[in-house]
Formats: C-alpha cells, structure tokens, sequence
C-alpha cells in the first residue's frame, strides 16, 4: 500500500497544469490569447470571477493603445509594480504626447514592451490562457497589450513575509542565530550565503495541484550520491495531491517505511545544519511556505545529533554527547524499568531503596503500571497543553501542572513520590533529544514498553526492546540503512557516533553517503598544534 | 488475507494481556524480611523473621494506610516454630497477609543452641531457594537469637541493619553464607562467627525506664566442623582475629615503656601472612604481621618526640601483639581444638603433598603446630601532639 506510490516504474510527468485534483477540466485551458484586449479582458474576467483580490488596471502606453496590467493584490511588491511597471509607461506616454503628437505608434513596435518600458529582469511571455494564469497567481503581473497575442508577465514576488528570525524549535547556545522564513527563494538564499560553489546544485519543481508549491530539492553535486539525489527527485515527481501546505506532506508520502514510528527524515529550521549536511552529501528539500526544511537520508544517530555538537569543543561535545545518549535511554525505558522492577522484581533494589519505595507506595491504590501510565499521560497532556495555550496562559498552566501533578497528586495519595521523580525524569530526558521528531517517537513507544513491563516484567521489555532493535536496524531512509555507521559498520565512522572526533581528526565523510568522494580535510596539515612545537 | 492476519495478530496480543501478569506482586503486596534468626526448641526449630514495616518508614504519603500495627516501630517480629527451618518459615507465611520475600535478609542470627547442635542441616534451603541471598551475613548469638533481634537499635532503622554494619566493622571481610558454607566444606580451616550478646548501654539508673540494651559483638564463635565449640572472649579476640588476617582496624593497649600507663596504638593497615614449615610431623607456622598504626592516646607520661623513643614503642607493641596472639593460640590449639586461622588449609596451600601425609592426623596434629610471629610495625601517625599533651616537660621520659 505504502509502496505502490514509490513505484519508479510510472512516467514522472507532472499532471497536465490545470487539472486540479478534485476540480473539473476548466473550459480556458489550450485557449490561445487573442489579439483583441477586450475580448482578453472579458475572457479573463470569467476566469476570475467572484475573485475579489484580482486588480485590473487600464493604461494608454501609446496613443490609442490600450494595455492591461493584472495582478493579485497582496502578493506582488507594490513599489515594485508602481515604479517599474506602472510609472515607466505612463512617462513614457507623456512624452510621447508632448514630443509630437502626430506621430502614429504601431502596437507591435512597442515589442517586447521590457525593452522599451518596462525595467525588470525576471520576464516571460505567454501565449496561452494557461500559462498567464499560473503566472499571475504565482505573483507575476501579466501585461495584455491591446493588438498583440503575446502577454508579458513580470515576477515581482512580493507581500508580506516574516523577515530572517532566530528559529524557535533549534536554539542554540553557540552558533548562527539565523532561521528559514517560509519563502523558498530567502531560504535556498541563506543556504547559498554558506556554500558558494556553482556545484551546489538546486533541482526546482511544482508540486500540488491547487497549492502549486514550490519545492527545491538541494544537492552538492560531486558529495551527493547520485542515485540518492535521483531517487529523491523521482519520488517527488510521483507525488500527486492538490496541495502541499507543509514539509510534512511531502516527509510523510516520500518516506521509505510509512508504517514505522521512527521518523526517517530530519527537518530542520537551521540553515547551517542544513548547509552541514549537503556537505557530507545528503539532499535537501526545500518547500515554500514553511521554515522547515527536509535532510535526506538520516541515520539514528544524526537524529540524536544538534548542530552545537560541530561547534563546541570535542570535549565537552562528548560530554553532553553521552549525557543526551544516558538520557536517550532514561526516557525510553525508566518507566518501563520502575514498573518492572517494583512489580516483578523487587530482589533487584538494593534494600534501602526497596524500603522507601514500600513506603512510599503503601497507600496508593494503584497498581505501578496505572500509576505509571496516569501520570505518564497526564504528563504528555501537560506537554501538549503547553504549547497549543497562548504564551500567556501557558505559564499558569505549567504552575498548575506541577502543583497538581507534582504535589497535590503524591499528597492526595493517588500517586508515589517516587512516580513524580520518575515521570519527571523521563520527561526531561525527552527533552534532551535534540530532534523533535526523534524524542516524540521515544515518547510513543514508552507505551507499549511499559504495558510489556507490567505484564512480563523484564522479560516483556528485553522482548520489546529486541523488537525495536530489529525494526531500527531493518529501517532504511532513503536506501540508507538508519543503523549505519553501527550495523553495517565501518571502522572510519566510529568519529561521529559515540563520540565527536575533534575537528583535525575528521578526515572523512561518514561512509553511508558520497561513497566516491571520501576526503573531507587533510588533518595532517591542517594548522594544528604540533605538541613538540613551542607555540 | 490482511484481515485475517490482522485478526490474528490482535488475538494474540489479547492473549499477553489475559495470560500475563501470572507472578505479577505489586511491591504493596510483599513483606519484606530484614533479618531472621534461628533457634532450637526442643525439636522443632524457631524461627523468627523481622519484617520491615513499610508504613511505618515515614515515606511522604503512607500515613493514610499500611499496617497500623505496634506504634511507630519500623519493624515487627513475626516467630514460629516447625520441624524443619523451611517448614517454620511456611507457618510464619501462614499467619502473614503479604507475602514474604527473603530476597532482602542482610542477616541471619544462629542462636548458641543450634549452633552446638550443629549448623549443616539447616543450611539447605538457604541455597535451594534462589529468592534467598547467599550473601547474608551469619552470626551467632549468645542465648536465644530473637533477643538480639528484637534489640535496641538507635542509629539504624533496624537491629540487623545494626547488626549487619557492626559485622562490617569487625572484620575485613565478613563471613556470609557463601563464606560459611565455602569454609564448611573446606578441609583444614573451621568456622569462626562473630559472637553477637546484649550488652548495657548506659550505666542502671541512668534511665528511668527499663535498661536499654545494645546490640554488641563481643567474642569469636569458634567452630569444630558444624559444631560450635566454645566462645573466645576477651582482648584476644581482637588479636585472632588480626591473625586471621581479617581485623579492620584494631586496637592495642601498649604498656608505657617504663610501665606506667597505656599507649594506645590502631592498627590501621594490616596484612598477615603465614607460610608452614615442615620437618617431619614437625610443624612450625610462620606468621608474618606487617602492619602501619598510629597512636590515638598516650596517657603515659613517655615522650613520642624523637626516632629511638618511636622505635621503643614499636617493639613494646609488637611485643604485646605477639604476645596476645600466642595467648589466643594457646586456647584454640589446646582448649578449642579449633584450627579457625586454616593452619590446615596453608598447608595444602603451599605443601599439597605433607598435607596428604597430615590430612587423617590433622585432629592430633594441630595443637602441635609451633607458631612463630614476626612482626613489622611502623607507627606513622602520632596524631597531632608529639608529648602527653597535659603534662609538663619535666616531668616527662625521653629514654
């Protein structure tokens, strides 16, 4: 089921343009543009009818020719539109008039109009009603000149968008504080400000029958694995949906195994985390609209990576490093660990602890497992009301979370003290995860460890962890094994897994990707402090 | 095809959940037993186990429930008696709503009745059933064991925690049931135990109330096979059991050098060695005590300024060391018959063959054993003070 759309096998070719999923055939489609304006103007007033938007603008570029300038409001620069387009030709028609009246002006000596009016750089012509249309709503300002068959549309993208921020969700102590905005054009920008080599490559297509969005798939050209790079382009080009809000939609239909809860893409806000990864030769896929950008393939553990790992010094890199990986395990199996110990186990403690664990429980009426998973998902409630509460109410509810839960709850004797720590631990260690999607997904799968630990105690969990191993190391992400770098092993990416190889000892590019193309530094002669040498 | 499959799988995991769980003790559900200790009467054994009161440790949230039974105490004391241990265990599980759970003894008490009646026997179900720790400390009691039991036990939350520290403090590597039975089973070496009474903890008459008694060990029981022997009590004690080389840190009383007050020296590092040598049924045992102490009292008026007067006190200690040692020896060798420092076992160590000559003798022939002590005896450390602090110069020896 998940497969079929992966299906290489299918022509590529996009849908003819027009065709809306879920609309009907529109009856201006193959039209060719008239010669006569007004008979452009009523037939592109049927098209956009009930469009409230759409400006038409009349102007006298000659004597007794009339143009027609189009465009839709909001989307175009409008000083752009007024001192390009509109402005020049007005001039021009005044001095036209004043210079010699008599003098007659033939339509198609005004061909093509950005040479003699109109300065802007990013122009075509359109001779069909399809392609002016595409244009217009792609914030283009489609010029009709009365006699001629021959439209001109200007791209003056413009309106109003949310300038360069720091992004929200990748914060960082050191390094660029610089996030994507949702326009595509700002961020293949801030991607090229990084790495300036013609071999930066940037694959454009449209996808969304409706939404007719913007998608660039990004690749180094020479790193990238050619067949990867043509895989994900194939992929793309076998998508058909009326629209593409969001990086997501595509995450979700080009992934290789739609049915696993590991996610197998990584989307970033971070333009130098993207600017990383297309230089060790993975893809990017950039969607207008959204900040969020896809990095193709991935690995396991480059999801457990943040971009500060390359920034701060090795050693303290590998500190915070195995810290996230301790704390990786804390929130995937510490419920399951509490439950099965307390329920099963209870020889395992040490005697102290089991005393005060006793002691504690002795008046809750619970079993381990339902206290766990009461709190466990009155926790992940707690989370998610958090961040769908406006910011002002969100602090009132963090003050009411963690006194109800935290407090009121252990007081009431609904629930063990030594629960609260667990839960809380196991929610901070989720929070250390540098990935959102990665974290959420160890959030999932606690639950049915946890059910495991209550029904089959540690046995339940070495079996539900035997399952995720499997599944884990089964997993591809883009024909990339997700394991990679562990299983299959390759000595030369110990560098960057475990731990963080200091940056003179980060010879190669990890193994899994630019296979012909290995060498990313010479560490022998790179400015390094030679230990003999008195500096 | 899917569906079925689909079907198939929900079943299956509906089965977990129906099948599970089948050994499934919430925590709330298990008693707890701390400690438990073994005594005879007549023929049955008693047993009698300290269960921890979990209601009572004062966890946040327990106040509302838990066994409301004697007042605060952490701990009850729960005594039955039965032919066999296992089956005096059974009958105390009888009477308990929880059940019990052995997985957290940290001390088993032997009452000195059993002990002279023989330990073997009973040491069975402590290994077959694998809930039980091998690495509960053994001791034996004098009296009944459920006296030190049920002991006061200020510091800790429990009197075999108590006893279970105080055993850590006497010997460097306390004797657990894995050790006991080990050296059971071991020919040439018998079993000594810490000997545990009850002992006043303030002067009568200082409380009101009845006298408290604390937990204390006073003596070594001395085995011979499974069989307790005799007791060994007194300042030897200390000494057997450097010479076993398992004391921690003991201390020494040293006569001032010229015999008036004491010097009081701890042994603070301590290796014993012993090395056999044989000349026919000649048996002379070497043993070698290398030690570093350090002087935590001088109430003689002798002065520890100067290299010489250091020396004179080492010799005076070990002196005194060898002495209590040979005092000690002389009462397991001809009154105890009780080879507790494996005189034996070193012979097979290190002269397999003689001890195949020994091995049937080895009854008569371990009172014989001459015992030579050499000691090494550095005293680093003479605390802060090198002179008798309150005394003045003139009145004090610099021999």
């Amino acid at each position: 089921m998940g497969k079929s759309k992966l299906g290489s096998g299918k022509s590529a070719g996009a849908l003819p343009s027009g065709t809306a999923l879920g609309l009907p055939s529109p009856p201006w489609e193959k039209l060719p543009i008239q010669k006569s304006l007004d008979q452009n103007i009523q037939t592109i007033k049927t098209i956009f009818k009930d469009c409230s938007d759409m400006v038409y603008r009349n102007l006298e570029i000659a004597p007794d020719i009339t143009a027609l300038v189009v465009y839709v409001e909001g989307i175009v620069f409008t000083t752009e539109l007024e001192t390009r387009i509109v402005e020049p030709i007005i001039e021009a028609y005044v001095r036209m008039m004043n210079a010699d009246p008599e003098e007659r002006i033939e339509a198609s000596e005004l061909v093509p109009l950005e040479n003699t009016r109109i300065s802007l750089s990013q122009v075509r012509s359109a001779n069909e009603w399809v392609d002016v249309v595409e244009g217009i709503l792609n914030a283009s300002v489609a010029v009709f000149v009365d006699g001629l068959s021959d439209v001109r549309l200007f791209n003056i993208k413009g309106g109003i968008r949310r300038s360069v921020q720091e992004p929200e969700t990748e914060a960082v102590i050191r390094g660029p504080r610089e996030g994507f905005t949702e326009t595509l054009r700002v961020n293949t920008a801030l991607v090229r400000f990084k790495i300036k080599t013609p071999n930066l490559k940037m694959y454009s297509m449209v996808l969304g029958t409706n939404t007719k969005t913007d998608v660039v798939v990004s690749y180094i050209e020479g790193l990238a694995d050619p067949k990867i790079v043509e895989d994900v382009i194939n992929r793309l080009k076998d998508i058909k949906i009326d629209g593409i809000l969001e990086s997501g939609y595509i995450e979700e239909l080009i992934e290789d195994h739609p049915y696993s809860p590991f996610p197998q893409m990584q989307y970033t806000e971070r333009p130098d985390s993207v600017a990383a990864q297309l230089l060790e030769g993975r893809c990017a896929i950039f969607v207008d609209g959204t900040p969020f950008v896809l990095v193709v393939p991935v690995t396991f553990f480059q999801l457990t990576q943040a971009s500060e790992d390359y920034y701060e010094r090795f050693f303290i890199t590998n500190f915070i490093r195995w810290i996230r990986y301790i704390f990786l395990f804390i929130g995937m199996f510490l419920p399951s660990l509490y439950i099965a110990v307390t329920t099963f186990h209870q020889d395992m403690l040490p005697t102290t602890l089991v005393l005060s664990i006793a002691s504690a429980r002795e008046a809750i009426p619970f079993p381990a497992l339902v206290e766990a998973l009461i709190m466990e998902i009155s926790f992940e409630a707690l989370r998610e009301a958090g961040i769908r509460l406006p910011k002002a109410v969100g602090q009132a509810v963090s003050i009411l979370g963690a006194l109800v839960i935290g407090q009121a709850a252990v007081q009431a004797g609904i629930v063990s003290a030594p629960m609260v720590i667990i839960v809380s631990m196991t929610g901070i260690a989720s929070f250390t995860i540098p990935h959102y999607n990665l974290a959420i997904t160890i959030r999932l799968l606690r639950f049915p460890l946890m059910l495991l630990a209550g029904v089959l105690g540690l046995f339940g969990i070495i079996l539900g962890t035997t399952w995720i191993l499997v599944h884990v190391t089964k997993l591809t992400s883009l024909g990339v094994p997700y394991m990679s770098g562990i299983s299959p092993f390759h000595s030369s990416d110990r560098k960057d897994i475990f731990v963080r190889a200091p940056w003179w000892k980060m010879g190669t590019r990890p193994s899994w990707l630019s296979r012909n193309n290995q060498e990313r530094e010479k560490p022998e002669i790179n400015g390094r402090p030679d230990s003999n040498k008195v500096w | 095809m899917r569906r079925s499959l689909f079907t198939g799988l929900l079943l299956l995991c509906s089965s977990i959940g129906l099948s599970g769980c089948w050994d499934r003790t919430e925590i709330n559900d298990v008693a707890f037993v701390i400690g438990t200790s073994v005594d005879k009467e007549k023929n049955l054994y008693r047993s009698t186990l300290q269960i921890a009161l979990p209601g009572n440790l004062g966890g946040s949230g327990s106040q509302g429930g838990g066994g409301g039974t004697s007042g605060d105490k952490k701990y009850y004391l729960e005594s039955k008696t039965g032919i066999t241990l296992r089956k005096s265990f059974l009958e105390v599980q009888e009477g308990n709503s929880r059940k019990i759970s052995f997985s957290h003894r940290r001390t088993l008490l032997i009452g000195e009745e059993v002990a002279k009646e023989g330990i073997s026997s009973m040491l069975d179900q402590f290994a077959r059933i694998p809930q039980n720790r091998l690495s509960s400390l053994v001791a034996v009691t004098e009296g009944p064991a459920y006296m030190i039991l049920d002991a006061q036990a200020p510091m800790e939350q429990f009197p075999s925690e108590m006893i279970r520290k105080l055993m850590n403090q006497f010997t460097k590597r306390p004797v657990t049931l894995k050790y006991l039975t080990n050296d059971l089973l071991t020919d040439g070496i018998d079993v000594s135990l810490p000997y545990f009474s009850l002992q006043e903890a303030v002067p009568e008459g200082l409380t009101e109330t009845k006298t408290k008694k604390n937990i204390q060990i006073t003596g070594l029981a001395l085995f011979k096979g499974d069989k307790l022997v005799g007791v060994l009590k007194g300042k030897e004690v200390r000494m057997i059991n450097l010479a076993m080389n398992q004391a921690t840190s003991p201390d020494i009383l040293v006569p001032g050098p010229d015999g008036r007050g004491y010097v009081t020296i701890k042994l603070t590092e301590n290796v014993v060695t012993l090395r056999p040598v044989i000349r026919g049924d000649d048996i002379t045992m070497n043993m070698r005590i290398l030690a570093k102490g350090s002087v935590i009292e001088n109430d003689s008026d002798y002065s520890l300024d100067s290299e010489r007067t250091m020396h004179k006190l080492e010799q005076n200690a070990s002196k005194e060391i060898i002495q209590q040692i040979h005092s000690g020896l002389h009462l397991l060798q001809d009154k105890y018959h009780s080879d507790v420092l494996g005189f034996g076992r070193t012979i097979q160590e290190k002269d397999p063959p003689a001890w195949e000559r020994f091995k049937d003798r080895w009854e008569k022939l371990y009172p014989t054993v001459k015992v030579v002590i050499d000691t090494e005896l550095h005293v680093e450390n003479i605390g802060a003070v090198d002179k008798p602090f309150g005394r003045k110069d003139e009145v004090l020896k610099h021999d």
